[in-house]
């Protein structure tokens, strides 16, 4: 870190103080943004309230209804069908009729950004008019895909939005389409050309659905200003209009025009199902910073920007039944992965990024809006949407001192991505293709941002995907000859997840099975994110976020037929911890000690430790010794033990080495790169042999796909351990640890062995991210010793290499206290419900996001339990 | 970080420890690493690490299931269950730990079973790897303090420790009772950063060995490091006028004006159960906050900037 001033500890310490000063820049960076009030306006603290009331009632009737919206199955281009659903949706949000049970389109009282952004969320799911006709929908059900399928997960280029206004966007299309009909009256109009006239007018009627919108806003302001007795808020309302009319069709000139003008995208884009990061929010709003003279009505138009992003969420369970609205097909890719419903209740996929450094030059890029976001954002506090600060050693200490505190007073945001370690990494990633200069990836990947959970990703630049694979399924199989452990009694020697493996006998046989086997995980994965990209097309375009990502205009293609040249698709290998302290485990006893076989610690993990039937679960006494070897006395990952770090150093080396295995395999396959590596007709041969009928990728558009790999498991690690046998560390069915935290019972309360057990795994190369969650309990001290821990540890993590990081301040008395009344409320016990909601502001890190306690299934709240280190 | 193989010369020097806290706010400057070494030279009737004096199996009864398997386990026949009522003869405890590994409730490496050694051997070099990479993390705000027991009887691992926390730029804190020769004092005090100095004239205790305090406080005091006076607050027993007057004078002579002071611990017979042992200071030694801001005030007017620790 930078520091501008000395540290105020009365610790004498000798190196470290030279070292600090040695560093020193001695040229103070003094912001007016650096002391902005910590407590809310009486406006702000008035809509917080409202929105905090909303939340904890029944939001059933706030969504939108099928039967409101048109049904546009037609013989029209789908990505036109799909442009008209999106004006389809802002125009009933919009309709008094529907908006008197939704409260979609009104201004609240006191509110200085309107719009209401419409129900949805990664767990609740979205509604959307029908669109496909339904030969359509049947052939999409083959690839586990709807009209749903839309997949968000990224970020648009709103500096676009708030320089040019749409009306660059759609002037810009208009220019393409004529120079598209003038090439059709030539008789020169080709398949790709009328793909462009497509895109083109899809975009048009996308973005003006979304002008219509705005408009239909300052209409409803107008007409509250005329009957507005108070004549301050008159005022108001006038200004409101007069911003409703002007953003986001025109380029923004203030900081109210530009909030306003990315609030009504926003909108738009989850009118149209994508739910969407809002990118390095701090670099978009510091030129309009530079002309707000009032820092405090700066925060208080930035808390309500907060405030109107958190509109949807729920902060009570009792009402999410009704809410259910997820449907065949809003599973990713073509895989059939379900998400977790109830974690994902407040998963909006909207990240807004600080801080960081500069594009071009590399120099620290933090600025007044840094600090004035992050205050907004510790000042309303919600779990929605996700703050991610992005710091590196040259951060100044100012900033790293009210992201601490900010943590402290927040119990849980911002969320921290070392950039020290997140861009060396994505540059590499990069440089894997051969498609783009050094010069140019550079300025990308400075400019990172993260998508809806973690995952660094390009800044409005490029498209985005992911996978995840389980670690624990690729031990079973290695362990197993390619079998799971699972299958019950229908299977013989287990589930038939992987190619037969020879049987192992040595660690060095173990991980090389290990490596097959995620060769072969990996490879799916990856090849499936392809036959996403070629087949959204067919069912999911994107021609409002395409209007405002990378060269798709450039292009005149959807971003889901290959219009965005960057694309990005990252694997994240899920269960490290788990995975790795049963290798340590069966290393130390099977291999090394020879005190068990293999096939005793297989069958025990077959039999879950034979806790089966067993209430509350425990190990028979049959497997007590066994398990205590295993589970007690092996080396832990977390815990700074030189061979469990090893051990994961190894794993993760093996991951990164298929990813780089399936990279090249798959250019080969799909792209025919390098050139000279295969013949058309080959590549074509193989690609039909996994069932993908279409044209090498690269055949249209010079594409450049960077791979990432990550480790983590965002929400998900309840429903990745369900399906796995027992491991050393759990039992079967029970949760992964949760991304890259020390397994729950790893005895260990040194926060400082959990970074030096990640910085071994050599993190710079995890550029789809690896974040670690904590959960410390640092006691009721003054704020500003807590500030000063979090300080320490937050500076820490950067400078041990550490990737991602979230804090969640909390104790695990509360915690149980709070499961135990849900165990209560779940069972139908009304009294513990309403005792429920005394803790609807006791927030925790799900995994990839922020989630309200009270909101989580119960295996998910049993999590903090066992993890919460007391120090 | 953390690795012991960054340092120049390899040592197997032993070391035996009660306990590790991670994040001490009260056991020197800032936030603290403490390491608790297991031995010492007193026997404090207050003291709250009776288990530092003793190498006995600990046992807290109210974690024990009362399952049997320890009595099963142990060859020397230490434990007992009678109608379900936990006994130990501890005179026959050899400390194998056999009762541990085999107890459901217990495990080998922590204090927090229902049966426990009191002391956990190491070597230096182990003990580095595992505190270093918390020690990398508070650097800035604290250090570390190694504490006990008697931190210097195990003076040899314990330079060693603090060599290495030099060479990484750590702060070091020893908190001592100063009572050993003053070799000890001077085969460390070149790492040393801040002494924890622990004073204790009382009229039912007097370490034995007053002149040897005097001398190692007056050693220490001119090493330039840091010294902070440390004495456990007790009704009747440390808070007397002449005791109190005592350490006003004692830190006078030596020029110094840092003083903590720690009222009894409540919790102080909690090891003393666990160890099957009476603690013959009771509630009646609790000091009351006024009785606290009396002996505050009363080192203020003599210059005395007096702590108090909670």
């Amino acid at each position: 870190m930078k520091t501008t001033t000395t540290k105020s500890s009365s610790v004498k310490t000798t190196k470290p103080r030279a070292k600090a000063a040695a560093k020193s820049t001695g040229k103070p960076t003094v912001s007016p943004f650096l002391n902005l009030p910590s407590a809310m306006t009486p406006r702000t603290k008035a809509l917080r309230r409202e929105l905090n009331v909303r939340a904890l009632s029944n939001r059933a009737n706030d969504w939108l209804s099928k039967d409101e919206l048109p049904n546009l199955a037609s013989n029209e281009p789908i990505i036109i069908r799909r442009a008209k659903g999106i004006a389809a949706t802002l125009n009933a949000l919009t309709t008094p009729k529907i908006s008197a049970r939704t409260r979609s389109w009104e201004i609240g009282d006191g509110e200085l950004l309107v719009g209401v952004l419409p129900m949805g969320s990664n767990g609740l799911g979205k509604v959307f008019p029908d669109y496909l006709t339904p030969e359509e929908r049947a052939m999409a059900s083959l690839s586990n895909r709807s009209e749903f399928s839309i997949q968000g997960h990224n970020s648009a280029d709103y500096e676009r939005l708030v320089k040019g206004g749409m009306r660059k966007v759609i002037g810009d299309a208009q220019k393409k389409l004529a120079k598209l009909d003038t090439l059709k009256k030539s008789g020169k109009f080709t398949e790709d050309h009328r793909e462009q006239h497509d895109f083109y007018t899809s975009v048009i009627i996308a973005c003006e659905g979304v002008v219509a919108y705005a408009k239909r806003y300052a209409e409803l302001a107008d007409t509250m200003a005329a009957k507005e007795k108070n004549a301050v808020r008159k005022a108001e309302l006038i200004e409101i209009a007069r911003v409703c009319r002007k953003v986001p069709m025109e380029p923004a000139s203030t900081l109210h025009e530009a909030l306003q003008s990315i609030l009504f995208l926003q909108i738009g884009f989850r009118a149209s199902m994508d739910l969407l990061s809002l990118g390095r929010l701090d670099q978009t709003l510091q030129p309009f910073l530079v002309k707000e003279k009032n820092a405090a009505r700066a925060l208080e138009l930035m808390e309500c920007m907060v405030i109107k992003l958190a509109g949807p969420m729920n902060l009570t369970a009792s009402h999410l039944m009704e809410q259910d609205h997820i449907d065949f097909g809003v599973s990713m890719g073509t895989s059939r992965w379900y998400s977790d419903q109830r974690g994902n209740v407040n998963q909006f996929l909207q990240n807004v990024c600080i801080g960081g450094v500069d594009k071009k030059t590399g120099a620290d890029a933090t600025c007044d809006a840094t600090y004035l976001i992050l205050q907004a954002f510790r000042n309303t506090n919600l779990p929605t949407p996700g703050i991610y600060v992005r710091l590196h050693k040259n951060s100044p200490r100012e900033l790293v001192e009210k992201v601490a505190e900010s943590i402290a007073v927040t119990r849980n945001l911002p969320s921290v991505l070392n950039d020290d370690t997140i861009i060396p990494g994505f540059l590499q990633s990069f440089m894997d293709d051969e498609t783009i200069a050094r010069e140019d990836a550079l300025e990308l990947v400075r400019d990172y941002c993260v998508d809806g959970c973690w995952e660094p990703i390009l800044n409005g630049q490029g498209d985005w995907t992911f996978n995840m694979i389980n670690g624990l399924t690729a031990l079973e199989c290695a362990l197993n000859e390619g079998n799971t452990l699972d299958g019950g009694n229908m299977q013989l020697r287990g589930g038939k997840r992987s190619y037969r493996s020879k049987p192992v006998a040595t660690y060095k046989e173990l991980m090389t099975a290990l490596g097959e086997h995620l060769d072969f995980i990996c490879f799916q994965s990856a090849a499936a994110m392809y036959n996403y990209y070629l087949l959204d097309e067919y069912v999911t375009p994107a021609p409002l976020l395409s209007a405002f990502l990378g060269s798709c205009m450039e292009t005149g293609h959807d971003k889901s037929c290959g219009g965005c040249r960057l694309s990005v698709a990252g694997t994240v290998f899920s269960g490290l911890p788990n995975t790795v302290n049963s290798i340590a485990a069966i290393d130390k006893w099977i291999f090394k000690e020879k005190k068990y076989t293999l096939e005793e610690v297989r069958e025990a993990f077959r039999n879950n430790f034979g806790a089966d039937g067993l209430h509350p679960r425990e190990v028979s006494r049959a497997y007590r010794h066994l398990y205590r070897d295993l589970n007690e006395n092996s080396p832990r990952y977390g815990t700074n033990d030189p061979e469990a770090d090893r051990i994961a150093k190894s794993v993760t080396d093996l991951f990164f080495t298929s990813l780089k295995k399936t990279k090249e395999m798959t250019d080969r396959i799909y792209r025919e790169k390098p050139k000279g590596s295969i013949t058309s007709e080959e590549a074509r041969r193989l690609r039909m042999a996994g069932g993908f009928f279409g044209d090498s990728f690269d055949k249209r558009l010079k594409k450049t796909v960077a791979f990432t790999g990550g480790l983590g498991t965002f929400a998900a690690f309840t429903l990745m351990g369900m399906g796995c046998a027992a491991s050393v560390d759990r039992f079967k069915d029970d949760p992964l640890s949760k991304n890259n935290n020390p397994a729950p019972g790893t005895l260990n309360r040194s926060f400082g062995h959990i970074f030096a057990s990640l910085k071994s795994l050599d993190l710079e190369r995890c550029s789809a991210g690896a974040p670690v969650d904590l959960t410390l309990n640092i006691g009721a001290d003054s704020l500003e010793d807590q500030t000063s821990v979090l300080s320490a540890v937050v500076e820490s993590f950067i400078r041990n290499k550490g990737n991602v990081l979230s804090v969640t301040v909390g104790n695990e008395r509360q915690f149980r206290e709070i499961h135990e009344i849900a165990i209560l409320a779940e069972t139908g016990d009304a009294r513990a419900a309403e005792r429920l909601m005394e803790f609807a502001d006791v927030m925790v890190r799900a995994g990839g996001w922020q989630s309200p306690f009270i909101t989580l299934s119960l295996a998910q709240q049993g999590h903090y339990l066992t993890t919460a280190l007391e120090v | 970080m953390g690795r012991p193989a960054q340092i120049e010369k390899k040592t197997t020097q032993p070391l035996s420890y009660l306990d590790i806290a991670w994040l001490s706010r009260h056991d020197g400057p800032g936030h603290r690493v403490v390491v608790y070494l297991h031995g010492c030279a007193l026997q404090c009737p207050w003291c709250h690490s009776p288990h530092s004096q003793s190498r006995s199996l600990l046992f807290f009864e109210s974690r024990c299931a009362g399952c049997g398997a320890c009595m099963r386990a142990c060859p020397q026949g230490v434990h007992r269950l009678t109608d379900g009522v936990h006994s130990l003869d501890r005179r026959r405890c050899k400390g194998c730990g056999r009762c541990i590994e085999i107890c459901p409730a217990s495990r080998r490496d922590t204090l927090a079973g229902a049966l426990a050694l009191p002391f956990r051997d190491t070597t230096v070099d182990e003990m580095w790897r595992w505190i270093a990479p918390q020690l990398e993390l508070l650097q800035t705000i604290g250090g570390l303090t190694v504490s006990g027991g008697e931190a210097l009887l195990q003076a040899d691992a314990v330079s060693q420790l603090l060599r290495y926390c030099r060479k990484e730029g750590f702060h070091t804190a020893i908190e001592t009772s100063g009572t050993l020769p003053r070799n000890t004092f001077e085969q460390v005090s070149e790492w040393v950063d801040c002494w924890l100095f622990g004073l204790r004239p009382t009229s039912i205790y007097a370490p034995p060995h007053a002149e040897q305090i005097a001398e190692n406080l007056s050693f220490v005091s001119s090493t330039g490091s840091r010294v902070i006076i440390r004495t456990p607050l007790m009704a009747g027993i440390t808070d007397t006028p002449e005791s109190l007057s005592k350490i006003a004078t004692t830190m006078h002579e030596n020029r110094l004006t840092e003083l903590e002071l720690l009222p009894f611990n409540r919790e102080t017979p909690h090891f003393y159960r666990a160890l099957g042992r009476n603690c013959t200071v009771g509630d009646e030694a609790h000091v009351t906050p006024e009785d606290l801001h009396r002996a505050r005030d009363y080192f203020a007017h003599r210059g005395i900037e007096a702590r108090i620790l909670t």
